[in-house]
């Protein structure tokens, strides 16, 4: 990345519009890394193309919108640098959007979901992460959006530059590939009984 | 309970739990720490790099100077005599960019604003016509070593980016051929962003978005040089 400066106009109106932001960033980043250290980096380098183009903000319209769409770029870009890094094949086999059959067929365990906001509730917050890490990225970046942090679906769309129809088809699909992950723990912990789904 | 029902609980409970790590603490403080050191540096100018950095850095920032300069020369050389073709993967990057915010932009709401604040930009600008759309900003792209004059405009609820260049600078790719009237269009589709592509009098015009290609081809229709 370039040094350029930012001038101290730009830096004051970052420090007042994005800088509240930064924790959304970062738990954003959390769930789309591996690694705390590659969360940070994913978010200071967004950060850092923020600060440059914060003239661009238009006032009045939803920063965190802002934010998560440059941040949603940079993902893209990390993404395919290390398709194109030899040496970062075995990272690119976990992050690539690689649907496995299981996942095609989504909702395979939802019959045998019997109490689950109990059952959801049961889970913690990390285990629920990693369910959502190994996700399709269009997917997590869907559940991300919508569903933590509560973004309107017509918002959605238009970080992920796609049209709300997309948005809610994958809404519903990623909820139910993340139960199915998120079950198959259940049933390692001894919570739910083992047997296949009826579909 | 019905397979309905029993499926819109469970999405309710997937949301709700996946809510809750909305108020997931995290610990901000180093990236905090990191964005003041970078800001302060960068607002004074000044970048913390160790002195055997510094000069080897003059030299070389130097060099690379040069190299660049002569590159760029060449290029612009090499190009002044042919038009360039139009890439639409570069350009449905920049209606990205310009429809996100992304790109440095100048709000506007009217033609006359648009060509003033461009004009008073570069000497590269291109005056910008009569749009069929509400102006929301207008800005400058390079795109084939030419200036590319870009406005974004709304039109029934969907954005599009209206880029114009000079006709003898850009040529139109090969594509799905458009007839309308006596005016032909090209049509291409990259990455979900549709694209009409004409040439009109001495001007190139692309109108780009995720409308459906015969509103498009609409906006473009009136559109005149």
């Amino acid at each position: 990345m370039s040094s350029r400066p930012i001038p101290h106009a730009q830096a004051a109106r970052f420090r007042r519009l994005a800088w509240p932001l930064m924790s959304v960033v970062l738990r954003t980043a959390e769930c789309l890394t591996r690694s705390r250290d590659q969360a940070e980096d994913l978010a200071q380098e967004t950060m850092l193309k923020a600060a440059r183009a914060i003239d661009s903000y238009q006032d009045g319209t939803d920063m965190r919108s802002w934010l998560l769409t440059i941040m949603r770029r940079t993902h893209i870009d990390w993404l395919r640098t290390r398709r194109h890094r030899p040496t970062h094949l075995s990272l690119n086999a976990e992050e690539l959007d690689v649907l496995s059959q299981e996942d095609q067929q989504p909702g395979r365990f939802d019959e045998q979901w019997e109490e689950p906001e109990e059952l959801m509730e049961r889970f913690d917050d990390e285990t629920v992460i990693d369910a959502l890490r190994v996700l399709p990225d269009e997917i997590r970046w869907t559940l991300l959006l919508v569903d933590i942090e509560q973004m309107e679906q017509v918002e959605a769309a238009k970080v992920l530059g796609v049209p709300v129809g997309t948005i809610k088809s994958r809404t519903h699909r990623g909820r139910a590939m993340l139960r199915d992950r998120l079950y198959e723990h259940a049933v390692h912990r001894g919570w739910v009984d083992s047997k296949e789904g009826s579909r | 309970m019905s397979g309905t029902d029993h499926q819109d609980r469970l999405d309710r409970a997937t949301s709700a739990r996946l809510s809750k790590l909305a108020g997931r603490s995290v610990d901000t403080r180093s990236l905090e720490e990191w964005a003041e050191q970078t800001l302060q540096g960068r607002v004074m100018g000044e970048v913390a790099r160790p002195v055997f950095w510094k000069l080897w850095w003059r030299p070389t920032s130097a060099a690379a100077a040069i190299l660049i300069l002569a590159v760029t020369g060449w290029l612009v050389l090499s190009n002044s005599a042919t038009s360039a073709l139009a890439a639409p993967t570069e350009l449905a990057r920049i209606h990205f960019d310009v429809a996100n915010g992304l790109a440095p932009h100048l709000r506007a709401s009217t033609v006359e604003e648009a060509n003033r604040l461009l004009a008073a930009q570069a000497n590269g600008a291109l005056e910008v016509p009569e749009l069929p759309g509400n102006i929301k900003s207008c800005c400058l792209h390079q795109h084939a070593a030419t200036t590319l004059t870009c406005v974004l405009i709304e039109r029934d609820g969907a954005l599009m980016t209206v880029a114009i260049a000079d006709g003898a600078a850009l040529r139109t790719p090969e594509g799905q051929p458009i007839s309308r009237g006596e005016r032909e269009f090209t049509a291409h589709t990259v990455n979900g962003i549709n694209m009409v592509m004409a040439h009109e009098g001495n001007r190139w015009l692309c109108v780009m978005g995720e409308a459906a290609m015969d509103v498009l081809v609409e906006v473009a229709k009136g559109i005149r040089f």
